[in-house]
């Protein structure tokens, strides 16, 4: 009974004491908040998410760099991750088979911003449509937030957001 | 269009003073520091003097931009409340059918100092409930058809098309390390303040 209840503690607190080490891998695990990671130095960062829910569920939202072939990564609903950038302007898109959707941001050393992709409906199939958004916002609508799959990053994005994979 | 004036190396400042005053035979006191030094990411208070919209405004237009409270260093006042600079249209889209918002990144580029430009970043709106400089102006002049987010670096984003009325207040900061001259009656600053901003 007593190494099962040590046991037992050692999985609910396992996740917590790890998320220090590799935040954004870990911090899904946890059921705590997610503890975002501050950019490198000299870096900025976006952190790309997409809300859950019905429309468009079975979608990705799929982020390129403007003028780019290889997609960033692939946000699929309730997901979201973390992209380190070089401050100064830069663009991204989103793309679907209806429409493409595109924003710039002001990305700033330090400092990390939020970007939200949504699937709209439209008239064949969900239209994707990235914005501007806040942390605040980004914690209201994502109470368990879900780092994308590895798989569906570049090895660039997969490298913050799984180090050491 | 000046070229930015920056400080070389104005970091040092402080601490070079005490190697040179050890220096060899120095019979002379000690060198007054070079300058007052205003750090970089020095948090200022800045207004838009254009109405902006999401539907009126373009990617890449610039904006006229106004420093609304002053900046002192050790007590000298380096940045007078009034000087303008510009700002820049990052991102402009306007709203679309089916309630597509509009949206409006704004990014505010330099302060103008008697022909010296100081540099800018992090141009930021303030978010609902959010304490700041602005105390209590948040987004004066902000109107939309629907409700707006207010969101940090400096963009806008509601229902409908957003605009920015002129003297809306924002936040930026300082993007480098800046060197003044002190006063020629100034006597020489003590080590390290923290800056001010006054006013308000």
């Amino acid at each position: 009974m007593k190494k099962l209840l040590t046991a037992a503690v050692l999985a609910a607190t396992a996740p917590l004491a790890l998320t220090g080490a590799a935040p954004a891998a870990m911090a899904e695990e946890a059921a705590a908040e997610l503890k975002i990671p501050p950019p490198p130095p000299g870096k900025g960062q976006v952190l790309f998410y997409r809300t859950g829910g019905l429309s468009g569920a079975a979608l990705g939202c799929a982020v390129f760099d403007v003028g780019a072939e290889d997609k960033l990564s692939s946000l699929g609903a309730g997901k979201y991750f973390i992209l380190v950038s070089d401050p100064g302007p830069r663009s991204f898109t989103v793309k679907s088979l209806e429409t493409k959707d595109a924003l710039t941001l002001e990305i700033e050393e330090g400092e990390t911003q939020f970007v939200r992709c949504k699937i709209k409906t439209g008239f064949m199939s969900g239209r994707a449509d990235i914005g501007p958004s806040t942390e605040t916002e980004f914690r209201a609508k994502h109470k368990n937030p879900k780092l994308v799959d590895a798989e569906d990053m570049s090895p660039a994005v997969k490298a913050t957001n799984y180090p050491g994979q | 269009m000046q070229p930015a004036v920056v400080a070389a190396e104005p970091a040092p400042v402080a601490a070079e003073a005490p190697v040179e005053a050890a220096a060899p035979a120095a019979e002379t006191p000690a060198p007054a520091p070079a300058g007052l030094l205003l750090p970089k990411t020095t948090p200022l208070i800045i207004a838009i003097d254009k109405e902006l919209g999401s539907k009126i405004s373009v990617t890449g237009e610039t904006f006229p931009i106004r420093l609304v409270e002053a900046v002192s260093v050790d007590g000298v006042e380096v940045l007078p409340a009034g000087i303008t600079g510009q700002g820049e249209v990052v991102h402009a889209k306007k709203a679309g059918l089916a309630g597509a918002a509009g949206e409006l990144v704004l990014a505010a580029r330099y302060l103008d100092l008697n022909g010296r430009r100081i540099e800018l970043r992090s141009f930021r709106f303030m978010e609902a409930g959010e304490s700041s400089l602005g105390k209590g102006q948040d987004n004066t002049g902000v109107s939309n058809i629907t409700t707006a987010v207010a969101g940090p670096i400096g963009f806008f984003i509601g229902g409908g098309n957003t605009n920015v009325l002129p003297g809306t207040v924002a936040n930026a900061k300082t993007r480098n390390d800046e060197l003044f001259e002190l006063p020629a009656a100034e006597a020489p600053a003590p080590a390290e303040q923290p800056v001010q901003n006054e006013g308000g």
